[in-house]
């Protein structure tokens, strides 16, 4: 695409500036000006048409020299088509662009941006089709993504910055996961843990050897513990010695003591046991028994003064018995006589009861008879028996006659309303037939009739209708018998002739005339041709009407003719039916309503007529029905009554048979019956009372003659019923008396007898003593009493030292133990002295004290170690930390490959690079090394752009050396940079070919340089449109001095 | 013959085990102790289980055929949980018979524990025999010796005779019959050997597969494997061998499988998953399955995620990935045993991109991949991408725990430098 027209309205210092098609003729065209000319501006006023005004480092658009902001260029393509661009200045900041395409439809800015531009950015216009000397060195811009995508894209394959963004993030990414020497790299905080748990699994590991250890030491230890032990008994063994010495000494020397004190006393051989207490007693027991011996003879003297002293009674102890059980019965025999009073009364009072209830039975009762009456069970049964039944038969009777009673109500009820039936069909009439004809057939006939006159007048109206239609069409007919009326003829024939005479006329005066009426001849001729056609055709319809309604008019005569019959036959059958209904000829239509209702009033009556006999047949049956009835109740009444007496009668009888008065009814015989049961009881009680006043006197009687008998046998005075229980009171006290004193009398006898036993025996007592003290005092050596008692203190003494030795002996064994150790007890204390022993004693009390505190050291010791021995048997500590340490340990693995990947895809990535380097260096590249020989006059062969640094050029010379773009002087970078963009813009013509403006991009070259670099951009034109901008003469001269073909305009 | 009679076969304990190569996903990755706790008494479950199985079965006597501590010192709580467990046999009256192997060699000190006597550990000096008895009569002849050291290069088999008076005679070896490349080749020897020998039964230990019968009858020669996986690649149910043998001396053999802990690898492909829920739910099913099969132990369960797919660069960020793991274990675990226990998750997807088709083009990429291709036959080349591992590898203290990669090593970590590459430099990518 090429720049063919541009005008620049209004721009900065621009105004109306005209660049015409010829302006553009070659594709190389120089716009040479002094400074402030106007190129930059104009290069400016470009790229503000392509991508809109006030571009960031642009100069402003704002017109400074008149006209209105902007102004347009027409572009040329491969095709010669045309595309013109103008850009205004409008509201918004961009300016408004309107694009005008070939065809002339107009577009706006994504248009020009997307079709025209092809998406080529400010930027990149900037860094590849239009720049200035500044721009062309402006490094930076060339590491841009967009511009060097173009430089390597094509050949990496990559998107611009892949690259070096991918090495860094996999240095990155590296770095975070190890450094040789950091500390917070993955790696190596895994290492460090990784470590410390190594460290707890050595801890964990020496403990076997710690645990054995352990055991040892705990083996040790119990070993020293058992020493203690032993070492311990060993001192206690002494210990208890010692105090056993101590304790010993005393014992000791109180035996020396004893057995001195025996060396001194004469030794008595033998003596009797407690010999002094024994005759000390013995003395006692004599003087006790002498003491007695005078007691007892006191004794036996008091007992005989009160034996004669005593006096009995005989005669009463003689009649003990009797009198005992006198005195036995003697309360009994006070009651009975008390109760005599009483029970005389009670029998009184009872035979007053009987009398009484005999009385009620009603007179001629007697005791016999009252005994005779029969008060079973089975009688009273049988008195229920007749009461039930009596009452049955009774209860019979009563409703049997109320049903007759009622059957008899019915009966009158039944016949007064067989009678109002009879009167009810009596007054009812029923009117009048008009003819003997029946009803239901006169019904009929009526309905006929009433539908002979409906369909009379539905004729009488399709007879009118139809007369009126035949006449219509008769009408109809009549009027076709006009024929159609056609084109006169001698009209016809008089027009032709007309129009024949005209046409000639014309052709006289004039040939044009005639000509014309001709034509009009023509047409009138062929008019009326066609109206001739047309009333022919007319006349055939009008025929064939014609016949279609005759026969029409033929069909409703005949219609006509049937419905006059039709009328004639209703007439007729009014007629019969009127005769037959009314017995009349005639039957005017308005009267059928009212025979109408007639008949309906006549079939009323005879549907109430009919009802009426019906309920009088009802009431006859129900009459008679109701007079059976009454008989049948009277005859069971009857019969009732006559059951009832019957067994009346039966109960009758029986009372008889029982001896009850026959007046009694059931339940009158059944009170009678209890009055004789009460009757017999009061009697039965006045009996009973009589027998006991009897009985009780009797015995009172028998009591006091006992009395008497006794009483007299005593020679006393004889006793009243009254004064009985006191006589017997006196005897007994009298018989008491005489008991008492004769117990006494044997009782005294049987004393005596044992005093005087018991005084011989304690006379045998005081002389065996006296022998048996005799005999002690031989035993002990004595012939009295005082010598015995000597020999008896010496005796005792010596026996007491005696025991106290033994004793002391006992309690040193004791404290020894056995017999030896006692043995050598008395050898120690008899070579030591008591604070000797003690202080022994005191020594070892705190030697022991001291294995003491060993002891329980020792056993603290022992105990901790197992403490740590169990929790060593129980934990999993070194399990844990194994698997903690082996699970890091795969993490590590994991970490490392993953850096490991990342090494070797780094690694492969710069062998990639830099085989790519050398081996595909990109076309962008290698076409600027075919333009760096020409710009460099041939000193420089080649470009090399290393992958992904294209701020990093590099030059290659003759000899192969390298030069990076950092070590060339100015010139020779502008020359390389200039080769770099030329071929970048070569490389985006295959996608979009816009023009190359260079402004004054040349000045840094030397001449011969600079005629390389004209030679070049002449070749480039062939391709390209370039515009190039200069103020300097030179290199106008210069490019003068080519061969190449431009075009020149002069700016200001 | 004196009747028939049962006795159990197991090796290689590892009691306390180490349970090397354990992946948390990241450092931020904690594993509750309940988890932790479960595989750390594993050893010890298991032995438990077979002290059960011994009781239960009414079995004769239990074998143990080496390496029945992970260290040769033996951990002190291995020790006195093995003696605690045989105590159990020991109130029964029931002998055990115990060789030391490799792991747990007699060249250095063990604390003194005191186990009872029942319990019969062979001399490392030279093969000893112990008699088992019933109601005073012998039933079995139990031939063993244990390893004096570590490496043990003699072939032990050779020392083995058997009495001609032995009812039953068993071989209790620690041994690799047939230089199995997979474990050391410690006491070596050649199934022949062990033929010849003229044994009834012969209880091996050392190799870790379950259940190898390397000859089934007359003798039966048997490594039951080791009855508890030690690490994430010790994949599957394990246990140890019920032995009966009939009145007429032949013997059958029965495997029961009783680990406590089960390890499993569960590739999972991403491809055909448009986004990170349905891949979520893809596990959720993945680990729900392995939940309804092993309903009497746990699992750790390692789910690798395979496959080209469009996920692969949402996978690569490291969040994406951990909230996946975190959001199932969330879904999944229960804290409650047997658990299902998601271990990590690796993303081992590729991009969705077809290597050789770039590897053909003349961009950078296709440079670099046949840069890495060509390592394979350029040792120059090898040699310059391993000694850019060096700085980490040949580094004084991570040196100590990382090795240098072998060839099928280095060509993993190529193949994923490459998708690495191809991430980064690829369109899409920050």
């Amino acid at each position: 695409m090429r720049i063919k027209e541009l005008y620049v309205d209004g721009f900065n210092i621009l105004h109306d500036l005209v660049l015409s098609e010829s302006d553009f003729r070659t594709n190389l065209t120089v716009f040479y000006g002094p400074n402030e000319a106007g190129k930059s501006t104009l290069m400016a006023f470009i790229r503000a048409l392509f991508f809109g005004f006030n571009l960031k480092d642009e100069p402003a658009a704002e017109p400074l020299r008149g006209g209105r902001s902007g102004g347009h260029m027409v572009l040329e393509d491969e095709e010669g088509l045309t595309y013109r661009i103008e850009r205004r200045q409008t509201g918004t900041k961009k300016g408004r662009v309107r694009l005008v395409l070939p065809d002339g439809t107009k577009r706006d800015e994504s248009y020009l941006r997307n079709n025209i531009l092809r998406g080529v950015t400010p930027l990149v216009f900037r860094n590849v089709f239009a720049f200035d000397v500044d721009e062309l060195r402006r490094l930076e811009e060339l590491r841009n993504e967009e511009v060097s995508a173009h430089v390597w894209g094509a050949t990496t394959g990559l998107e611009a910055g892949k690259f070096s963004n991918a090495l860094r993030k996999l240095n990155r990414e590296m770095d975070d996961l190890f450094k040789p020497r950091g500390s917070k790299s993955r790696i190596n905080k895994l290492l460090k843990e990784i470590n410390a748990l190594e460290e707890d699994i050595r801890r964990l590991r020496r403990q076997p050897g710690e645990y054995d250890f352990l055991q040892e030491q705990v083996r040790r230890l119990q070993k020293q513990r058992e020493d203690l032990i032993a070492q311990k008994r060993k001192i206690e063994k002494r210990r208890g010695w010692l105090q056993g010495l101590l304790e010993a000494r005393r014992i000791w020397i109180d035996l020396q003591d004893v057995r001195s004190q025996l060396e001194e006393i004469p030794e008595v051989a033998e003596f009797p046991e407690f010999g002094i207490e024994r005759l000390d007693s013995l003395n006692e027991r004599q003087r006790e028994l002498n003491d007695e011996y005078r007691k007892k003879a006191d004794e036996l003297k008091v007992l005989t003064e009160k034996l004669n002293k005593l006096v009995i009674d005989e005669k009463i102890l003689n009649h003990r018995l009797e009198i005992e059980q006198l005195e036995e019965e003697r309360r009994l025999f006070v009651g009975r006589r008390d109760s005599l009073a009483k029970l005389a009364a009670e029998t009184k009072r009872a035979a007053a009861a009987y009398e009484e209830e005999k009385a009620r039975l009603g007179p001629g009762w007697t005791d016999e008879k009252v005994a005779a009456v029969d008060l079973s069970v089975a009688v009273a049964q049988q008195v229920q028996d007749f009461k039930s039944r009596l009452a049955g038969q009774d209860s019979v009777v009563s409703t049997s006659y109320n049903e007759w009673q009622n059957a008899q109500m019915t009966l009158e009820d039944k016949d007064r309303e067989w009678k109002e039936a009879k009167r009810a069909l009596e007054t009812h009439v029923v009117p009048e037939a008009p003819t003997g004809v029946p009803l239901a057939e006169r019904v009929n006939i009526l309905n006929d009739i009433t539908n002979a006159y409906h369909r009379l007048e539905l004729v009488k109206i399709e007879r009118n209708s139809g007369q009126q239609r035949l006449n219509d069409l008769q009408r109809q007919r009549r009027s076709m018998e006009t024929p159609v009326s056609g084109m006169p003829k001698l009209f016809t024939g008089a027009v032709v002739i007309l129009l024949v005479l005209s046409t000639m006329a014309a052709f006289l005066a004039d040939p044009l005339f005639g000509g014309i009426f001709l034509v009009v001849d023509a047409a009138a001729a062929g008019l009326a041709l066609r109206y001739r056609r047309q009333v022919k055709d007319r006349q055939v319809r009008q025929e064939e009407e014609r016949r279609a309604l005759d026969i029409k008019i033929r069909e409703m005569e005949n219609q006509l003719e049937d419905l006059a019959s039709e009328e004639k036959d209703l007439c007729r059958r009014i007629k019969q039916g009127a005769a037959a209904l009314v017995g009349r000829d005639e039957l005017p239509q308005d009267e059928l309503d009212g025979i109408r209702r007639a008949l309906e009033d006549e079939k009323q009556a005879h549907q109430v007529r009919a009802n009426l006999e019906q309920a009088v047949h009802k009431a006859e049956q129900a009459l008679e029905g109701a007079r059976t009835r009454v008989t049948e109740a009277e005859k069971r009444w009857r019969r009732a009554r006559e059951e009832y007496e019957q067994l009346h009668r039966e109960w009758e009888q029986w009372l008889e048979r029982q001896g009850l008065p026959v007046t009694l009814d059931p339940t009158g015989a059944l009170h009678f019956l209890d009055a004789v049961q009460k009757a017999r009881d009061r009697y039965r009680e006045w009996q009973r009372a009589r027998e006991a006043e009897k009985e009780v006197r009797e015995q009172v009687q028998g009591y006091l003659s006992r009395v008497n008998k006794v009483l007299a046998n005593l020679g006393r005075p004889v006793a009243a019923v009254e004064t009985a229980a006191d006589r017997v009171i006196s005897l007994r006290d009298d018989l008491r008396r005489g008991e008492e004193a004769s117990q006494e009398y044997a009782r005294l006898e049987e004393e005596i007898v044992k005093e005087k036993a018991a005084l011989k025996r304690q006379e045998d007592k005081i002389r065996q003593v006296e022998e048996e003290k005799m005999r002690l005092m031989r035993a002990g050596g004595a012939e009295d009493e005082e010598t015995f008692r000597h020999r008896a203190i010496n005796y005792a003494r010596r026996e007491t030292l005696i025991k106290q030795r033994a004793e002391l002996e006992r309690q040193l064994q004791f404290i020894a133990g056995t017999p030896g150790d006692r043995e050598r007890m008395k050898r120690e204390l008899a070579q030591s002295s008591y604070p000797e022993n003690e202080g022994e004693l005191t020594r070892l009390n705190e030697e022991m004290a001291e294995i003491d505190d060993k002891y329980s050291a020792i056993g603290e010791q022992i105990g901790s170690l197992k403490n740590e021995l169990e929790r060593m048997e129980a934990g999993d500590d070194l399990a844990a930390k194994m698997l903690e340490k082996e699970m890091k340990l795969s993490l590590l693995k994991q970490v490392a490959e993953e850096w490991q990947v990342r090494q070797l895809c780094r690694t492969l990535l710069d062998l990639a690079r830099e085989k790519h380097e050398r081996e595909r260096q990109p076309v962008v590249i290698q076409r600027a090394s075919t333009y760096i020989r020409p710009l460099t006059s041939g000193t420089y062969r080649q470009v090399i752009a290393p992958v992904g640094q294209t701020d990093l050029l590099e030059v290659e010379d003759g000899s192969g050396r390298r030069v990076s773009v950092s070590d060339l002087s100015r010139g020779a970078a502008s020359q390389l940079y200039l080769a770099v963009r030329l071929a970048l813009a070569r490389e985006y013509a295959s996608m979009v070919s816009l023009p190359i403006i260079l402004d004054d991009v040349l000045v840094d070259f030397d001449p011969v340089r600079l005629q390389g670099a004209l030679g070049l951009l002449g070749k480039l034109a062939a391709e390209h449109q370039i515009l190039m901008f200069t103020c300097h003469k030179h290199i106008l001269e210069a490019l003068r001095d080519t061969e190449v073909e431009f075009g020149l305009v002069e700016l200001g | 013959m004196a009747g028939g009679f049962t006795f159990v076969h197991a090796a290689d304990l590892h009691l306390d085990s180490q349970f090397r190569g354990l992946q948390q996903f990241s450092e931020e990755d904690t594993w509750p102790e309940f988890v932790r706790r479960e595989i750390r008494e594993s050893t010890f479950t298991t032995l438990r289980r077979i002290v059960d199985l011994v009781l239960d079965r009414q079995a004769a006597f239990l074998l143990i055929a080496g390496d029945v501590y992970e260290a040769a010192e033996g951990s002190l709580r291995a020790q006195l949980r093995l003696r605690d467990e045989l105590v159990r046999l020991a109130e029964r009256g029931i002998p055990t018979f115990i060789v030391h192997g490799n792991h747990d060699h007699c060249g250095v000190k063990r604390p003194a524990i005191t186990f009872p006597d029942t319990v019969h550990f062979f001399s490392h000096r030279d093969v000893e025999w112990y008699p088992v008895l019933r109601q005073g009569k012998e039933i079995a002849r139990v031939y063993g010796i244990s390893y004096p050291q570590r490496d043990v290069n003699e072939n032990y088999a050779l020392r083995f005779k058997r009495h001609r008076e032995a009812p039953f005679a068993i071989g209790l070896l620690h041994c690799n019959v047939g230089g199995v490349p997979e474990h050391e080749n410690y006491a070596p020897c050649k199934l022949q050997d062990l033929l010849a020998s003229g044994f009834d039964y012969w209880a091996l230990g050392h190799i870790h597969r379950p259940y190898q019968v390397l000859h089934r009858e007359a003798p039966a020669v048997i490594y039951p494997g080791n009855p508890q996986g030690r690490h994430p690649g010790e994949t599957g149910d394990r246990g140890c061998c019920v032995v009966t043998v009939g009145d007429n001396g032949r013997s059958t053999v029965e495997f029961v499988p009783l680990n406590a802990v089960t390890w499993e690898v569960k590739p999972v492909t991403i491809d055909g998953v448009e986004n990170l829920d349905r891949l979520r739910e893809r596990l959720v099913s993945v680990v729900g399955k392995v939940q309804e099969t092993n309903r009497q132990r746990s699992v750790v369960i390692r789910l690798q995620l395979i496959g080209r797919g469009i996920l692969h660069s949402e996978l690569r960020k490291h969040h994406n990935a951990y909230d996946l793991l975190y959001e199932l274990r969330e879904s999944c675990v229960t804290e409650m045993t047997p658990f299902v226990w998601p271990e990590t998750l690796q993303v081992l997807t590729r991009p969705p991109v077809d290597k050789d088709e770039l590897a053909q083009t003349d961009t950078l990429l296709g440079d670099l991949l046949n840069l890495a291709r060509q390592v394979r036959e350029d040792p120059g080349l090898q040699q310059q991408l391993r000694a850019s591992l060096d700085v980490l590898l040949n580094h004084h203290r991570a040196g100590r725990y990382l090795s240098h990669n072998n060839e099928e090593e280095l060509w993993m970590l190529l193949e994923r430098a490459e998708d690495m590459a191809i991430d980064y430099l690829q369109d899409g990518d920050e």
